[in-house]
């Protein structure tokens, strides 16, 4: 409370007012408008009077700010581009909404409201400082891993369920810390450490906890660890983390469709159409005996014209994982037959999943994909064709960096694009 | 880490032959680790027990105290009178109370002083003779411990899952071959973690646990040992273990202690056995423990005590010429587990390496 | 669109710059108003309520659970006090509950059940009680947003959760029990005259500005954020009509009629005829605060996790009997511990019958609740999670079937509390964590 009531028991207009105006900045990520405060006041104070009660009265009146449209929706406003004349960008709290929900997975702070309504945030050097500040932040690492588990689509882990009785090692807190596990890694590889983004798919280096540690056949005493992965390991990169693989497999048994088809969309931008409706699955759940590998499965879809089309794109990645159960464990066999991990992605050919990590690192879709997500995720809308010069020059600054997410992000967020709004003009005259 | 040559070749021929040893990337730079999950008292049963306890089992306190004090009486001379029987033991007989013991020859443990005495127990099958296990005359008709219910037995159990100072870890070295080496070195540690379970709940292999060398230190012990058709035994050795019970820190010692545990890449299981010291054992479980556990498996311990006194075998006390000891075997299972010792690197060993033993074991699953 | 796949924060938007000056994004926090629009969808006269039920110490596992599975089993020596109410009820047996490490004997188990998943200190559950999930969202148009009581005569009997950190004490004491709900606070749904709430009608009056703001965006978006903003507007219009419901001279109720205050309730003790008048007097006090509306979630405790009921002529109390007591040879059992059991299972059906004695619309009251049982161990003896035991109750509005046996092949416990909570219209894709986190529904109950 900013102020004291002159009574418990009945309204008090100027510290209603006062309480109202500074959480109501807050909530609504902008100062209320006369108007919209009035409204609130009225109603505390009209609640207080009729409830004999100060408090009572403001709780009534936060309740309907709390449920209000201001308040529990982004909303975006725009106003006429000065330097642009004839163009729309946001207005200046739109736009430290929009960094702050980008960069912090939160809602802008003092300093960034500050900087809106004072309009530091619309001249260049103060976009400038006040993106450089966010970057410098501790919470871009809360942003980032909120980006990179909505990218991963790790939110498929809350309703992941294996069979224990095929997996009894694969537990409820090697779940939970499988997804932490790459998350952690790609905090300290891309934000804490600054590396360049592609060699998150041959790492070597990652973190392990003794839940894991059962999994990946290691030592590990409790909480988190750092871990090398050794260089006869074959495990390289964030694909061949627990997460990933086990994620992409079904309860009781890998997949390399799934595993590839992930691979492609998450992390390639590339969509895998779906399967037709009448398509026969017989071939697959119903493996004849002698099929008694993953690759001899999925053979079967490129026997049949209508399956091979999609399996082609996503399989021969697929198969390259396939070194590696339904819960991320090793193996070198299945039902005692060796396992074939070769495979080619795109024209790369390799004999192992090292092979995949490294012709992945080495894909240009890698980075575009990347470049691709994290504006589509900035400006809160997927990326139409009328982007495709901003994502190249984004694509471009990206590479000078040498591939830091820092770097990228700080393009995306001072871009012009990020901030402006291409709005027909007659829907701008009347939103005016 | 010297070894490190002989045990990709020993791993390879011993993976090439479908051994315990090709199984899995347990053994690691000739080692393996395991961390006890199970014990209790090996007692032999028959199915409605009449066989060895022909005139049933014990009663606990609340019973003994009604023999005792039909009519009840003052606090002190009653209630509290026997329960200071139990911080002071003694010996003098109980005419008022009986105390079952085990009757028949036949019962479980190993022979620990390689002789045939007219008190060991045999074998059920006749094969094995002269086992040496008084214990069993002292615990084996007492609710508490006889199986599978056993309200001491399951504490006993439970707090192996609810506590963490009572682990407990045998770890086998200069290993060739899981299932025949005429000579590996075994040692004895206290643990630092809890026991892994999987999805299920159940204890499984695969789990990291850290030595305790701060309090643990009067936890280590080495010796050595052989395989044998994939069984471990172990020469003799004196050593005091970290006992699983609620109260206080209790451990237990043991003299001429030695296992016998069949031994796979995820565990072992048999039995260990020794000479228990009986005053210890007394005060760790039952001067420590509350009266209600010993209600609740109607263990009379002040008879008991008198039992443990009575069938005591080994360590005469050199003064009054009384035995300090008593012949004990144990029921227990391990569950292999990596062994992190201080001075050693986090997670060194990967267990994933693509060898061609890990080839032949995958070939195996 | 260059990309099918689907995201499930903001890269799903579609055109969200292209339409408007003014463009609605996604939500910025996982507001949950439907929650209250779902609450009022289903407000018809009769709406269905959440009720729990809690016994202490297990069962015995083979003169409890019925060699019969479905609608033909036949009771069994520990089901026997049943036998009035078998067709309202649903047995359950051989569910699990995940310890998910360490273990607390009588406190894991049905915290387990109740929070969904296992606490790792005792005595604190990691989560609200799923009674509280329910009374968030069934809960706000009552006068009561639930209620809990113990025939155990003691309040630290906690069963409920309002959070990790804050228990729901129960009504503990039958007289004060009636004087909370039927004292002079009492607004009788049956009276000639109604008082409309005043904070009710100054919450409605704060919600008309709202009201005013979100018309005013309506008229400058595009089509698309149109469509999402009716959505959030249909919440909020369910908001206000939950309020002018209460702010309505209620529907007279037929099945209300309290009874007199009690001169006298039973003495503070733990016997198990004790038990029994305290949770009869309990009992019809809840029945008919349900029948009058005060309340649509309810917690009944017939005795505390590690029971400690006693016996008349019997030195040992219920739990310490299940450790102490020596299995009978001739019958194979304990026989007292059985006798608890089977105290338990008679107070069971009368909490049940209860329920299906008041008459509501055609039916009966407990044909409009669903009311979950459950306890903290299956064995008391040895304090085991596996192969337990729990009832369902009552039909929920004909969204649930009776009358069953249900053997769930060691299921997980949770599967059973979600299934509760999706009859109830919670609307969630999983619930629980770690080894108790679920997404199967008991498919055998659902009509």
């Amino acid at each position: 409370m900013p102020c004291k009531p002159a009574s418990d028991t009945a309204a008090d207009r100027a510290c209603a007012a006062a309480f109202l105006k500074e959480k109501g900045r807050l909530l609504n990520r902008r100062p209320l408008t006369d108007t919209e405060l009035n409204a609130f006041v009225d109603q505390a104070v009209n609640s207080a009077d009729g409830l004999k009660d100060f408090y009572a009265g403001l709780s009534i009146a936060l309740e309907a700010m709390l449920v209000s449209p201001n308040v529990l929706f982004v909303t975006e406003m725009s106003e006429p581009d000065p330097a642009s004349p004839g163009k729309q960008r946001l207005d200046a709290y739109a736009l430290a909404t929009r960094l702050s929900l980008f960069l912090w997975n939160a809602v802008p702070d003092d300093g960034l409201l500050k900087a809106a309504e004072n309009g530091e945030l619309h001249t260049e050097k103060g976009l400038v400082r006040q993106v450089d500040r966010m970057l410098a932040s501790v919470r871009l690492e809360t942003g980032m891993r909120a980006f990179f588990d909505d990218m991963f689509g790790f939110d498929d882990f809350n309703a992941l369920s294996k069979d224990a009785t095929v997996y009894p090692k694969f537990t409820g807190q090697a779940m939970a810390d499988a997804r932490e596990e790459t998350i952690r890694t790609v905090i300290d590889h891309l934000v804490t450490q600054k590396k360049d983004y592609r060699d998150l798919y041959t790492t070597r280096s990652t973190f392990i906890s003794p839940a894991l540690a059962v999994i990946y056949g290691l030592t590990a005493p409790p909480s988190w660890t750092r871990y090398e992965f050794p260089a006869d390991s074959p495990r390289a990169g964030i694909l061949t983390h627990i997460s990933f693989l086990a994620v992409h497999s079904h309860p009781g048994r890998s997949s390399a469709t799934l595993r590839g088809k992930a691979l492609r969309e998450l992390l390639l931008c590339q969509p895998v159409p779906r399967p037709p409706a009448n398509v026969d699955f017989s071939a697959v759940e119903n493996p004849k005996a002698n099929l008694r590998t993953a690759r001899d499965r999925v053979s079967a879809h490129l026997e049949n014209p209508v399956c091979a089309g999609c399996h082609k794109i996503t399989d021969p990645m697929g198969l390259a994982l396939e070194n590696f159960d339904g819960s991320g464990r090793y193996r070198e066999t299945e039902r005692g037959s060796p396992i074939d991990a070769s495979g080619s992605l795109d024209g790369k050919a390799f004999t192992n999943v090292i092979g995949l990590g490294q012709a992945l690192h080495d894909h240009p879709a890698l980075t575009s994909c990347l470049v691709k997500r994290a504006y589509s995720y900035g400006t809160g809308g997927p990326t139409e064709p009328s982007d495709r010069p901003l994502l190249a020059y984004l694509d471009t600054r990206f590479a000078d960096e040498g591939y830091r997410l820092a770097g990228l992000l700080r393009a995306i967020a001072l871009s012009h694009s990020f901030s402006q709004v291409s709005v027909p003009a007659a829907d701008a005259a009347r939103a005016n | 880490m010297k070894h490190i040559l002989a045990v990709s070749t020993a791993a390879l021929i011993a993976g090439l032959a479908g051994t315990a040893a090709a199984e899995d990337g347990a053994l690691k730079d000739r080692t393996i680790g395991f961390v006890l999950t199970h014990k209790s008292f090996a007692l032999w049963q028959s199915p409605d027990g009449k066989k060895e306890c022909p005139d049933g089992v014990n009663v606990g306190p609340r019973e003994q105290f009604k023999a005792l004090y039909p009519n009840g009486g003052k606090f002190a001379e009653t209630q509290l009178a026997r329960e200071a029987e139990i911080m002071f033991p003694d010996t003098t007989p109980e005419p008022k109370l009986f105390f079952h013991e085990p009757v028949g020859k036949v019962g479980l443990g190993l022979n620990l002083d390689g002789k045939v005495d007219d008190n060991d127990f045999v074998s059920e099958d006749g094969k094995e003779t002269g086992i040496d296990n008084q214990m069993y005359r002292v615990v084996g008709c007492t609710d508490n411990y006889r199986g599978p219910e056993g309200q001491a037995r399951h504490f006993i159990q439970d707090y192996m899952r609810k506590f963490n100072y009572n682990r407990w870890l045998i770890e086998v070295t200069d290993v060739d071959d899981l299932t025949n080496d005429p000579d590996v070195t075994v040692s004895l540690y206290r643990g630092l973690d809890a026991l892994t379970q999987d999805a299920a709940g159940n204890f499984t292999s695969g789990g990291t646990q850290r030595v305790d060398v701060k309090w643990g230190r009067e936890f280590m012990y080495k010796t050595k040992g052989k395989i044998e058709g994939g069984v471990l035994t172990t020469t003799p050795v004196d050593i005091t273990f970290p006992e699983s019970q609620s109260r206080g820190y209790p451990y237990n010692s043991v003299k001429d202690w030695r296992v016998r545990l069949s031994l796979t890449s995820d565990g072992a299981e048999g039995l260990m056995a020794g000479y228990l010291d009986l005053e210890r054992w007394h005060h760790n479980l039952w001067q420590l423990w509350s009266s209600h556990h010993r209600s609740y498996g109607g263990e009379p311990v002040p008879s008991q005590y008198r039992s443990l006194r009575r069938n005591a075998d080994a360590y005469p006390d050199p003064a009054t010429g009384e035995n300090t000891h008593i012949s004990a075997a144990w029921a227990v299972k391990f569950a292999q587990a990596f062994i992190l010792h201080p001075d050693q690197k986090v997670a060194e060993k990967s267990g994933e390496g693509v060898t061609s033993a890990g080839r032949a074991r995958a070939a195996q699953d | 669109m260059t990309s099918s796949v689907t995201f499930n924060r903001r890269s799903a938007l579609k055109g969200l710059l292209g339409g408007g000056a003014i463009t609605v994004g996604l939500p910025l926090l996982d507001a949950d108003l439907n929650g209250n629009g779902t609450a009022f969808a289903d407000e018809s006269p009769l709406p269905v309520r959440f009720g729990t039920w809690f016994w202490g110490c297990g069962m015995t596992k083979k003169i409890f659970v019925p060699a019969q599975t479905g609608k033909n089993y036949e009771l069994t020596e520990e089901l026997e006090a049943i036998k009035n109410v078998k067709q309202h009820i649903n047995v359950h047996t051989n569910l699990t509950a995940y310890r998910d490490g360490t273990f607390f004997c009588h406190y894991t188990g049905w915290v387990v059940f109740r929070t969904g998943s296992a606490p790792v200190v005792g005595n604190l559950p990691l989560y609200e009680s799923l009674d509280t999930t329910l009374a968030n969202r069934i809960g706000r148009t009552t006068r009561f947003k639930s209620l809990t009581a113990t025939a155990t005569g003691d309040i630290r009997n906690i069963i409920s959760y309002e959070n990790a950190t804050t228990p729901n004490p129960p009504e503990f004491s039958p007289m004060a029990f009636y004087t909370r709900l039927f004292g002079p606070d009492f607004q009788d749904p049956n009276a000639a005259e109604f008082k409309p709430n005043p904070r009710i009608m100054m919450r409605k009056s704060a919600l008309s500005a709202v009201t005013d703001q979100i018309k005013a965006l309506n008229g400058k978006v595009g089509a698309e954020d149109k469509a999402r903003l009716d959505q959030y507007f249909t919440g909020l219009r369910h908001l206000e009509q939950q309020f002018d419901h209460q702010l309505t001279k209620p529907e007279p109720r037929a099945a209300c009629k309290p009874a007199k205050a009690f001169k006298d309730e039973p003495a503070p003790g733990t016997d198990s005829q004790l038990i029994a008048a305290r949770h009869k007097m309990m009992t019809d006090l809840m029945v008919m605060a349900v029948a009058c509306d005060q309340t649509r979630v309810f917690n009944m405790t017939m005795s505390k996790s590690d029971s400690n009921t006693t016996k008349q002529g019997y030195e040992k109390p219920h739990h310490t009997c299940t450790h102490e007591e020596s299995i009978d040879e001739k019958l194979g059992y304990q026989p007292n511990a059985s006798w608890f059991t089977k105290r338990s299972m008679e107070n069971w059906a009368y909490f049940v019958e209860a329920f299906s004695k008041i008459k509501e619309g055609d039916g009966t009251l407990l044909d409009n609740v669903l009311i979950m049982a459950n306890t903290d161990v299956s064995y008391a003896r040895v304090h085991s999670l596996e192969e337990m035991p729990a009832f369902t109750a009552g039909r929920a509005g004909g969204k649930v079937k009776t009358g069953l046996h249900i053997d769930h092949k060691g299921g997980q416990g949770t599967a059973l509390s979600y299934t509760c909570l999706k009859v109830m219209g919670l609307d969630v894709e999983s619930w629980g964590t770690k080894s108790n986190q679920t997404n199967k529904e008991v498919g055998e109950i659902l009509a």
